[in-house]
């Protein structure tokens, strides 16, 4: 599933809404997509798996290296046009808020150096955070009435959910990734989990933490990782 | 999921929130604190026949009020920065106004 078609409206507040639409409106889904617990809004809306927990932020993803043949725009002036207040943190990392809802940017991170991107096309900074790039794998295009706009496949966004819980230093952010997962894995192909892990070079250290983290939602680790083909065994 | 895991994944949502809110409301007033304070006023002044006016910034300074000159090229200016203020400052109250909520739910 590549595209799917939401009829349903109101899914989302009429702020978010209206955001999401000057978003797309203007291109950011070309290379962008919804990340995120507002996810799962949408997910409830093709799969039926509710997952009744949202936060008062909405993340969204871009790739570090745009399209070089899209145009840019001022993402940042959409966002303040419609009322949001940039706020600055120390490592230069701009997110904006408006009536208690934030939105942030993150984007991938490569290698260990942790820090902030500057998405110069869209005049947006984004955090970078590790296997990022999970979730612009096979990405579903949503068509909401006046909307369209990218989220993860669920496949790839319980990957990542599976090996960032274990590399988190706060366990309820931990629990909650946990928790996801096991929403997600009530919809998801677990063949193309597979097939994910299998187009990357996985370290000792990121098996092991997909391994601990399969154990904990009590998850056949055979089931996402797949038989080694070279000697049968996982 | 058990109850108490449930419970404890729900007060984990909210201790988040909180310390979310708590950041957002360090990096408000940083920005906030870039800006002018105080409140645009226009002042009329009769001399010599001829009526002046000008425009002048007020606001509080260790307990006295001050007045400021604010030249006719800084009015835009100005006048833009203290609205920028006062939304910053209406945010600050919308996160402060949850911070307490969430402290008296999670009994901080």
């Amino acid at each position: 599933m590549s595209r799917v078609t939401i009829r349903e409206s109101g899914l989302f507040s009429e702020t978010l809404e209206e955001l999401l639409r000057a978003m797309g409106s203007a291109g950011f889904f070309k290379d962008g997509i919804l990340v995120g617990s507002w996810v799962f809004v949408l997910y409830g809306s093709i799969y039926g798996v509710e997952y009744p927990i949202r936060t008062f932020d909405v993340d969204f993803a871009v790739p570090p290296v745009l399209d070089p043949t899209r145009s840019g725009f001022d993402l940042e002036k959409i966002i303040t046009g419609r009322g949001y207040l940039p706020v600055t943190e120390r490592s230069g990392w701009r997110k904006y808020t408006r009536e208690g809802f934030g939105v942030e940017f993150i984007t991938n991170r490569r290698g260990s150096r942790d820090g902030v991107d500057v998405i110069k096309p869209l005049n947006i900074t984004a955090l970078r955070l590790p296997f990022l790039d999970l979730l612009f794998e096979s990405p579903i295009t949503v068509h909401l009435p006046n909307i369209k706009l990218r989220i993860p496949s669920p496949e790839s966004l319980f990957l990542h959910k599976l090996i960032i819980s274990q590399r988190r230093i706060e366990t309820t952010k931990a629990e909650k990734d946990l928790e996801q997962c096991r929403y997600l894995a009530k919809i998801i192909d677990f063949s193309k989990v597979t097939e994910l892990i299998r187009k990357r070079q996985w370290s000792r250290e990121s098996r092991k933490r997909l391994e601990a983290a399969c154990e904990k939602i009590g998850l056949p680790f055979e089931k996402v990782w797949g038989v080694d083909e070279r000697n049968g065994n996982r | 999921m058990k109850q108490v895991e449930k419970d404890r994944l729900v007060q984990g949502v909210l201790e988040d929130e909180l310390r979310r809110s708590q950041e957002m409301v360090r990096l408000l007033e940083s920005e906030a604190s870039d800006l002018p304070r105080g409140s645009l006023h226009l002042r009329r002044k009769e001399y010599k026949d001829r009526s002046y006016e000008y425009h002048y910034m007020k606001y509080w300074e260790d307990g006295r009020s001050v007045s400021v000159h604010v030249p006719r090229a800084d009015l835009d200016r100005i006048r833009e920065e203290l609205e920028r203020r006062k939304a910053y400052e209406n945010e600050i109250r919308e996160y402060r106004g949850r911070i307490k909520y969430l402290e008296r739910i999670l009994k901080v």
